[in-house]
């Protein structure tokens, strides 16, 4: 038993906000005051007590991820740790190994993440590297806005039918791949890039089935409520990245209007058209449609300056990007169901797209009234890797500190980025909204997020301080399941964190008509397709409902 | 300067040895002792230089100094094949090897002057950005060249090769002067950016392929070049005649008039074709 | 006991026997990096009585699998497993610069040990890639590649072009089940819809199979890289003769495929050992992915590297994820770094720079260099192997393994790193790779603690 005391508790979920509170850990959960009985004591006394962070959107295992750590030696050379006793040797500062993340989160008070943007075809390579993450608790999303069983199914004309028949996919791609929720990329869009075919809007219908991106996302939403998915429906939406995207952004918001649903990345589809076809700050509008809907969440995807590793399975977005810098260019193309793309980038405060970017993310945070609304990504590592989190931290909660940020760039942000003029500070209590408390309820993770009696016992001590980004670089300790894994900052145990999973109840068996269609053109067998229970030792199931 | 530190190597190792820590700037106003506790990762295992090297000061004429200032002048000699990251890094200070080196001699190279009397393996002045390295020997495969992954080679300073070199000689590299008296091996000056490479006896093939910009030039026999090279004019470049009187200074004359003709072809076209290759009329 | 994972059905109808026969469906062959999935085998007593649907090198593979184990010996005598595991963790504690080598026919799961033993060892650790498909893995790294997987070769690809590859021969059942016959969802017409054209530097069973081959001379696959970049992009070349040659070719026939390549809907070129391996090893991958790369502006182009070892993809994944590189990999600091020649197989053996190195799932006695090998026989060598071949015959410690994919169940990746569960069919009195590696893991580990 471990006994948390005289720590500053910082528990939005239940109402604490700072107060002076013991907290008490048994057997992996949060536990009352015992009548008695031995204990040890972490003294906590100047320190805030939150419960351990937990990540809604990061790209750090699977095939496109790895495809990026093996493209770039030149991102790992300078960043390694050697092994320890308790923890394994590991490389990388955008896309580091598998072991590395999970110290690093864990070193930032992280205890669970989630994997963005898995296709089910190497679904089990992503759960490969996701069990080789210690320490965090972790789930994966599983890539579906262009996968041909769920165009199939779209392109049905009959409503009733058609509404079933996704359901009961949705349910079945979810247990043949592991995954904890639905993800959505560039819906039709990627399809597009295999036939070579421009721009993908809203309404393009998308070949071979001829459904449009907005039969995609609202299908697929709608499956999503009818099957009570702990996780909405987590949406990448068409355009990312180009000036005045903010109107396909608007109008996929509209089209969604009334169904739960996660806007991942926020920040990367919220432009509008500024001098000459530049960028230019959508933010106030995107932010003046969350707050007008409470039923939407998102997360924003903060640009981060210096090098970056895009990678996306928006496979027609990471070319273009590659025509920016002309850098190396990875794309794999998945059969039947989506492609990825991977181009290391460099973002620069005097380039004033990068200087828009950045602003817009921060505009984002400061404009959305309700912190449960938004939370701190980074989209890592696409807008910038996770290990800056607590810089991002201190321009939330510092105002002096942003103005001085603000000077950085190039001068014409000023132009066409309302940032200058916002002067919110976040407090403590809503940074652990937005980095725990938040994500935890968006994910449906009932005993995560919080440290009220029967949460899981995993909690981040952070000394109190003058500096909030130091105060976040290194906690002072970190518990994961009652165990102390991170002591100022360095590692002292590592194990293994339990996969995620969501407990869809369903019949396991694809419609025939569907099976017989993917035998005859995909490249494994559908015995094959589904991944073994071997993958996802020990897998906590989170219910529907 | 009021000697030379030296250090000679007692016996070979087996193993490879990751010597970066002999550089001038370490060894500068340390006794013979403190020296000797310099760090070599022997294989897997740290040891010390006084567990491989014998120690010992030359002082300057009329000096009895117990140490050296900085800029240091270190000198080595021995067999060091097995010796990799001989001077890495080193920004001041002069280096004398006298023997063979390992991998990386040079790497990262800032500033000062590296010379090895004897051959060196691959990867020697990888990444540098100042300072000089001479080679009166061989010298291996990627010369100056990039470390995988990385777009950018050699960024800055000067290396001069009596003898041949390998394959890739200033792939990639930026900006600097190489020049090899002897010949040298496939894919000379593969994707530079900038920069100037000099070949005074016969290139392998490919030579100059990729290159984005840059000047190589061939004083000897020459190969026939990629079809994405295309001949322009033969004429008498003047920055050859001062190239030719600067290493002609440096004691290393070309076997090239400073009056010669050349031929001046421009690629690699599908780079843009603004690098050159200057054949030797 | 077969595993629970593959579908079985037992036959009706069938013979009495002591038995029943179990057929095991949808088993995946390991032998190449095609990993056929859909192989059937029936068993019988725990033994494999019938391939069915594999290629003649998969059925014998699989057909034979239980046959020809080596025993476990050290230095030639026989002793017993438990030996063997005591004797390999002895000599690779004490090395002062061990290499650990292989898994390409490994199982993911058997590899993680490998890096692990690396690890603690603070040694170096390589696979066969460094001297077969490496040169694509580090042009990937300078430039990239745009690929897909063979599924969409199957179902879009109207041109497929084999460079200096002869999957008719080493990978048999490829151009039936992804790269020119199959019919898929918009190739209709099967081989009759898709162009095939092959470069080689002389006919093969697959360039005969092609629609148009085309034979250039040997170390030649930069110079048509370079001129079909240049032809794509309607630059002007150094030469304008058509009938000038590059690579013993005229410069037309290049233009007719340039054009070729630019007007299909979905290209792919398949490239093997006779680019990679060609002279200037991964400038020709490079090369060729940027030409892959500049024809995205047109049309939709990849390149898939036609890998050879069944699992080769899945150590270079393996090592990645874990390391953060792919291959040639050195833990003397105690964390990963990376080098190509200077940390792989071949440039450590070649100057003798390990003295102890422990080898799993390759055969070195077949495919090193010959004095790479006479180095390998001069130091103490611990060699994990299913079956007898040229290196269970000298090599220093022998430990018999069962083989993966039959008798060893777990995760493999296929030439476009698809991983797919390869099953245990039958069972075996032999440990698995990982079974004998985790021992030995911890007996390193054990000794280094007391």
């Amino acid at each position: 038993m471990l006994r948390i005391a005289n720590g500053r508790v910082y528990d939005p979920q239940n109402g604490c906000r700072g107060e002076l509170a013991d907290v008490w850990l048994h057997d992996g959960r949060v536990v009352s005051e015992p009548p008695g009985g031995e204990f040890e004591t972490i003294d906590a006394s100047g320190c805030a007590v939150l419960p351990g962070g937990v990540e809604i959107h990061s790209h750090v295992a699977g095939a496109k991820v790895n495809n990026g750590r093996i493209m770039c030696p030149e991102d790992h050379a300078d960043h390694f740790r050697q092994h320890t006793p308790v923890t394994r040797a590991g490389c990388g500062y955008t896309v580091p190994t598998t072991f590395m993340t999970g110290y690093e989160y864990a070193r930032l008070g992280y205890t669970t993440l989630f994997e963005a943007a898995v296709p089910p075809l190497t679904a089990r390579h992503a759960h490969e590297e996701l069990r080789d993450i210690p320490i965090v608790d972790a789930g994966c999303y599983t890539v579906m806005g262009n996968n041909y069983l769920v165009l199939k199914v779209l392109s049905d004309p009959d409503p009733s039918s058609r509404r079933e028949r996704l359901r009961e996919l949705v349910a079945w791609l979810l247990w043949a791949t592991k995954g904890y929720g639905v993800k959505i990329v560039n819906p039709g869009g990627v399809e597009n890039w295999k036939w070579n075919h421009g721009v993908t809007d809203l309404d393009t219908p998308v070949p071979p089935f001829g459904v449009t991106p907005r039969q995609i996302v609202s299908g697929l939403a709608q499956a999503a409520d009818d099957l009570r998915l702990p996780h909405p429906i987590h949406l990448h939406m068409n355009h990312l990245g180009e000036p005045g995207n903010i109107a396909t952004t608007l109008a996929t918001i509209h089209a969604l209007s009334g169904h739960r649903t996660h806007f991942t990345h926020l920040q990367f589809h919220a432009y509008d058209v500024g001098e000459r076809g530049g960028y230019a700050s959508g933010a106030p509008r995107i932010a003046q449609c969350m707050n007008e809907h409470p039923e939407f969440t998102c997360d924003v995807g903060q640009l981060v300056f210096g090098p970056v590793t895009t990678m996306t399975a928006d496979a027609p977005m990471e070319f273009r990007l590659h025509h920016l810098q002309k850098n190396k260019w990875a794309n794999v193309d998945v059969e039947m169901e989506t492609g990825s793309g991977v181009v290391p980038l460099v973002y620069r405060p005097s380039v004033l797209p990068n200087a828009v970017q950045w602003c817009v993310g921060l505009e984002l945070m400061l404009l959305i009234k309700n912190p449960w609304q938004i939370f701190l990504t980074t989209d890592h590592p696409n807008a910038g890797p996770f290990v800056a989190y607590p810089l991002i931290i201190r321009l939330l909660m510092d105002l002096d500190f942003r103005r001085s940020w603000l000077e950085k760039l190039h001068p014409g942000v000023k132009r066409v980025s309302c940032l200058h003029e916002l002067t919110r500070e976040y407090t403590l209590d809503e940074i652990a909204i937005v980095t725990r408390a938040g994500p935890a309820r968006a994910l449906g993770l009932g005993s995560k997020g919080h440290l009220g009696i029967g949460a899981d016992a995993d909690v981040a001590i952070y000394r109190l301080g003058a500096d909030a980004q130091s105060m976040f670089s290194q906690p002072a300790w970190v518990v994961k399941h009652g165990t102390v894994v991170v002591r100022d900052g360095e590692l002292t145990a590592s194990f293994s964190g339990r996969p995620l999973g969501v407990d869809v109840q369903h019949d396991r068996r694809l419609a025939p008509d569907l099976a017989e269609y993917f035998e005859k053109y995909s490249s494994v067998e559908l015995d094959n397709y589904v991944v073994e229970d071997e993958y996802v030792p020990d897998l906590s199931l989170v219910a529907c409902g | 300067m009021t000697g030379s530190v030296i250090l000679s190597l007692k016996q070979t190792p087996e193993v490879p040895v990751e010597a970066e820590s002999l550089l001038p700037a370490n060894v500068a106003g340390k006794d013979l002792t403190e020296i000797g506790r310099l760090p070599l990762l022997v294989g897997k295992k740290w040891e010390t230089v006084a567990d491989w090297f014998e120690v010992s000061f030359a002082a300057a004429q009329g000096t009895n100094a117990e140490t050296v200032d900085a800029p240091a002048d270190l000198m080595i000699q021995g067999d060091l094949t097995r010796f990799k990251r001989l001077g890495e890094g080193m920004a001041s200070g002069t280096m004398r090897v006298i023997g063979p080196v390992g991998f990386h001699a040079g790497a990262r190279m800032t500033g000062g002057q590296l010379t090895i009397v004897g051959d060196a393996a691959d990867f020697l002045g990888s990444h540098m950005s100042g300072g000089t390295i001479i080679v009166r020997g061989n010298v291996g495969h990627y010369t100056a060249a990039a470390y995988r992954g990385f777009s950018r080679g050699m960024k800055g300073g000067t290396i001069i090769i009596s003898g041949s070199a390998g394959q890739m000689l200033g792939a990639r590299m930026r900006r600097g002067l190489i020049y090899v008296r002897g010949d040298s091996g496939d894919v000379t000056g593969y994707n530079m950016k900038a920069g100037t490479i000099v070949v005074g006896g016969t290139p392998g093939v490919r030579v100059g392929a990729r290159m984005v910009r840059g000047t190589v030039m061939l004083l000897g026999q020459s190969t026939p070049l990629l079809p994405t090279f295309s001949y322009d004019c033969t004429y008498q470049p003047v920055f050859w005649a001062m190239l030719h009187r600067q290493l002609t200074d440096w004691g290393f004359a070309p076997p090239a008039d400073a009056t010669s003709s050349f031929q001046h072809f421009s690629g690699d076209v599908n780079e843009g074709g603004q690098g050159e290759v200057l054949v030797r009329a | 006991m077969p595993d629970t994972t593959s579908s079985q059905v037992p036959l009706e109808n069938v013979t009495p026997r002591p038995t029943d026969i179990t057929v095991h469906r949808s088993v995946v062959c390991t032998f190449c990096g095609c990993l056929c999935d859909d192989i059937e085998v029936e068993v019988q007593d725990n033994q494999i009585r019938k391939v069915k649907k594999a290629c003649l090198i998969g059925r014998n593979k699989i057909m034979h699998s239980q046959s020809n184990s080596p025993r476990p010996t050290i230095q030639g005598r026989e002793v017993s497993i438990a030996d063997t595991i005591a004797e390999a963790a002895r000599i690779l504690r004490t090395a002062k610069f061990p290499l650990v080598y292989g898994l390409s026919s490994a199982t993911t799961e058997a590899q993680k040990e490998l890096v692990e033993i690396a690890e603690i060892l603070d040694g170096n650790l390589d696979n066969p890639s460094s001297y077969c498909h490496g040169p694509g893995v580090m042009a990937r790294q300078q430039v990239g590649l745009a690929t897909c997987t063979l599924g969409e070769v199957k179902n879009r690809a109207d041109l497929v072009i084999f460079w200096g590859c002869n999957p008719m021969e080493s990978h048999m059942r490829h151009l039936s089940r992804y790269s020119s016959q199959p019919k898929g969802l918009f190739t209709g017409e099967g081989r009759k819809g898709r162009k095939i054209i092959a470069i080689d530097i002389r006919p093969t069973a697959t360039t005969k199979a092609a629609d148009q081959f085309i034979q250039v001379e040997p170390g030649t696959t930069f110079e048509t890289a370079t001129v079909l970049r240049a032809l794509v992009r309607g630059l002007k070349l150094g030469i304008s003769d058509d009938n000038a040659l590059v690579a013993g070719v005229p410069l037309r026939v290049w233009r007719e495929l340039a054009e070729a390549i630019k007007s299909c809907k979905y290209g792919v070129i398949f490239f093997g050992l006779g680019v990679t391996q060609c002279r200037g090893r991964d400038l020709n991958p490079e090369q060729l992915s940027v030409l892959v790369r500049e024809v995205n502006d047109f049309t939709r182009f990849y390149a898939i590297p036609m890998r050879g070892h069944g699992n080769v993809a899945g150590c270079n994944q393996v090592m990645g994820w874990q390391t953060g590189y792919p291959l040639a990999v050195n833990f003397s600091r105690g964390y990963p770094r990376y080098n190509p020649g200077e940390f792989s197989v071949l440039g450590l053996l070649g100057r003798k720079e390990i003295d102890a190195a422990l080898i799993v799932a390759t055969d070195p006695g077949a495919h090193l260099p010959q004095d790479s090998v006479r180095y390998l026989r001069d130091i103490p060598t611990i060699y994990l192997e299913p079956h007898n071949n040229t290196t269970t015959g000298w090599a220093t410690v022998v430990i018999p393994v069962a083989p993966a994919g039959v008798a060893a169940a777990g995760t493999f990746y296929r030439m476009d790193n698809i991983p797919l569960r390869v099953k245990k069919i039958v069972e075996s009195p032999l440990p698995s790779d990982e079974e004998v590696l985790r021992s030995i893991k911890e007996k390193i580990v054990h000794a280094q603690d007391c």
